[in-house]
């Protein structure tokens, strides 16, 4: 097994950062290395799969079945892609494939009886679409380690598919936002109520601190960003805007970079359960509100209407294009993958 | 980019510098919801007193850009590039009211100007029914109650009466026969609103109708001619607006542009 200098353990002296970090959503229980994590791995891994991940800071808003979903789409394409279950704790995403609990699943890798990702795929009804299953027994296996995460991370990116769709559960903690943050698309997905909406912002938030922290190590920024991120109130900062700005007053260069490459990053959206017509402004306006007051790009991707068909779909144990191919949700949802770029030939 | 730093007014309503008064309009109703308290939009992602300091600039923004004048001095003051949105005042320049020829002094005209800024209510010297519940309004003497009722209600600004306007074939308007034309009318923008409200439309009925956006509407009726753009599009607006009232296009809007060519010059 490669033991290349992706796997150097991380030191356990170092302490976070104390201070206001929550003011504006950054948690300080992480270690530094933690935060040295995202810049390795952008610098190390050059998948060859398209990444794609789905998340959205709140369970039971349909993120497995628009992953379930665009797995199925891709494959009618003719694209192979696997689907990665990373609701650790929590996964599901065979049940809407129409499977049983796969034999292998991700806490095999990760307690390392098996140490190639691939064997671990498991074939599903759907020929060209494979599924690593996050399905677990182990407690401790729902929440990585540092080396494992990025073991996990780095075989994702050897597997030889065209995608490779991650479903990733709730909350917005260090491995979740991790897995969202390699993806080449990070999809974002709520639905039109308020507790929906407020753990997206906060998954937002929590996914933006996150990146620029790693970018911030590639420039030697710490000093200026941490200052700013410490004492957020003092200095009138409370959006990602703010902070943006105060570190290009500081230093110009540097906040010119890390503009540049946070705009790089745009976040996708994606409302679902849309039932009436300003819920389907939802998600323009979001995306209006997220640049003008956050300072951050997000593109509104579509909607997916509230219908039926997709709880019948679940029910049948079947995904949801398959069972009603014509339902408004079944168009919906291959017009957001044409929106992906998964559009066929 | 990632990064928008509010500037100006402009980037307040997210519209270009040379948007229309119908964008700016546009722009203020779709940006205002985000801010309602049941909006989903805005309400966990920034705290109350952000959303009030956005709420504030919105109206700031709005009341500076709709507004030819105001705009047309902050524009200076933005070339001139010394101001900052938060603290930009614009003093509105006096405007030279047209006067409109005087109808005859015994009839009470319901046109008859009536400034906005009027104070109502208990500070008034003489009381009138208005200012009385409905129940109290039998105790005024009789003379009294009949002069109130002559008085032109105060003009509900926003939300309409609920009123269907009358609506007659090809998203026209319907006059009633009771609205009567002379031949001393004057086809001035009293007289529109005139028509405009005997159909129980609203300013609004008629930007949907129209296509015209309110401001404009509001500037021809209230003979605003400063507020109104170039003479060819003016008489557009107005004959599309006595078009859909089921009057002469051609007389109405020469009759119109002749008030307004003499004011202009």
């Amino acid at each position: 097994m490669d033991t290349g200098s992706l796997y150097r353990e991380e030191p356990e002296s170092e302490s976070p950062p104390q201070g206001g970090e929550h003011a504006i959503g950054i948690d300080s229980d992480v270690s530094y290395a933690e935060n040295t994590f995202l810049s390795e791995v952008d610098s190390v891994i050059a998948s060859r799969a398209d990444i794609i991940a789905i998340g959205g800071g709140k369970g039971g808003i349909g993120k497995s079945i628009l992953a379930a979903n665009l797995g199925v789409h891709l494959a009618s394409i003719g694209k192979k892609a696997i689907l990665l279950d990373a609701d650790l704790g929590g996964a599901n995403l065979h049940t809407c494939l129409g499977m049983n609990t796969p034999r292998q699943s991700l806490s095999d890798f990760v307690s390392r009886r098996i140490d190639n990702l691939q064997e671990i795929v498991a074939s599903t009804t759907v020929p060209g679409l494979g599924l690593i299953s996050g399905a677990m027994d182990l407690l401790e296996a729902a929440n990585p380690k540092y080396t494992q995460k990025i073991r996990i991370l780095r075989e994702v990116s050897r597997l030889d598919v065209d995608y490779v769709i991650i479903d990733l559960g709730g909350g917005t903690g260090f491995n979740i936002l991790d897995f969202f943050l390699v993806a080449k698309r990070g999809v974002l997905m709520v639905s039109p109520e308020p507790t929906s909406v407020e753990n997206a912002y906060r998954f937002l938030k929590a996914a933006y601190y996150r990146r620029l922290k790693a970018l911030e190590m590639n420039w030697d920024l710490k000093p200026i960003v941490h200052d700013v991120i410490r004492n957020p109130g003092k200095q009138g900062l409370r959006t990602p805007a703010d902070l943006l700005r105060r570190v290009a007053e500081q230093d110009p260069e540097g906040g010119a970079y890390l503009q540049e490459q946070m705009a790089k990053f745009p976040f996708d959206l994606v409302v679902n359960q849309v039932r009436s017509p300003e819920e389907e402004e939802l998600g323009a306006a979001m995306q209006q509100a997220c640049r003008k007051y956050f300072g951050i790009q997000m593109n509104h991707l579509g909607n997916i209407p509230y219908d039926d068909a997709v709880w019948q779909s679940v029910r049948h144990r079947r995904p949801l294009i398959m069972d009603s191919p014509d339902a408004m949700a079944s168009q919906s949802v291959r017009q957001i993958a044409f929106a992906l770029g998964m559009g066929g030939e | 980019m990632s990064l928008q730093v509010e500037k100006t007014l402009y980037d307040v309503l997210d519209v270009s510098a040379n948007a229309s008064f119908d964008d700016v309009e546009r722009a203020f109703e779709r940006i205002k919801i985000y801010f309602d308290n049941i909006s989903l939009v805005t309400y966990s992602m920034l705290d109350e007193d952000e959303r009030e300091r956005h709420r504030k600039e919105l109206a700031q923004a709005y009341r500076v850009l709709s507004d030819p004048d105001r705009r047309a001095a902050y524009d200076r003051a933005l070339n001139a590039g010394d101001i900052e949105p938060a603290d930009f005042e614009v003093k509105t320049p006096q405007r030279q009211k047209l006067k409109i020829p005087e109808a005859p002094k015994d009839i009470k005209v319901v046109s008859e100007y009536v400034p906005k800024a009027k104070p109502r209510g208990p500070e008034r010297s003489n009381l009138t029914a208005n200012d009385l519940p409905e129940h109290l309004r039998k105790f005024l003497p009789e003379q009294e109650n009949e002069v109130a009722s002559e008085e032109v209600p105060e003009e509900v600004v926003g939300e309409p009466v609920v009123k269907q306007p009358l609506k007659g074939p090809k998203g026209k308007l319907v006059v009633p026969e009771s609205f009567e034309i002379s031949a001393e009318t004057k086809f001035d923008g009293a007289f529109l609103k005139d028509a405009r409200e005997s159909c129980q439309a609203t300013l609004e009925d008629v930007a949907e109708i129209t296509k015209i956006g309110k401001h404009y509407l509001r500037a021809i009726e209230e003979n605003d001619f400063e507020r109104l753009p170039a003479p060819v599009y003016v008489r557009g607006f107005v004959a599309e607006y006595a078009r859909i009232l089921s009057l002469s296009p051609e007389d109405v809007s020469k009759h119109y542009m002749e008030l307004f060519r003499a004011h202009r010059s």
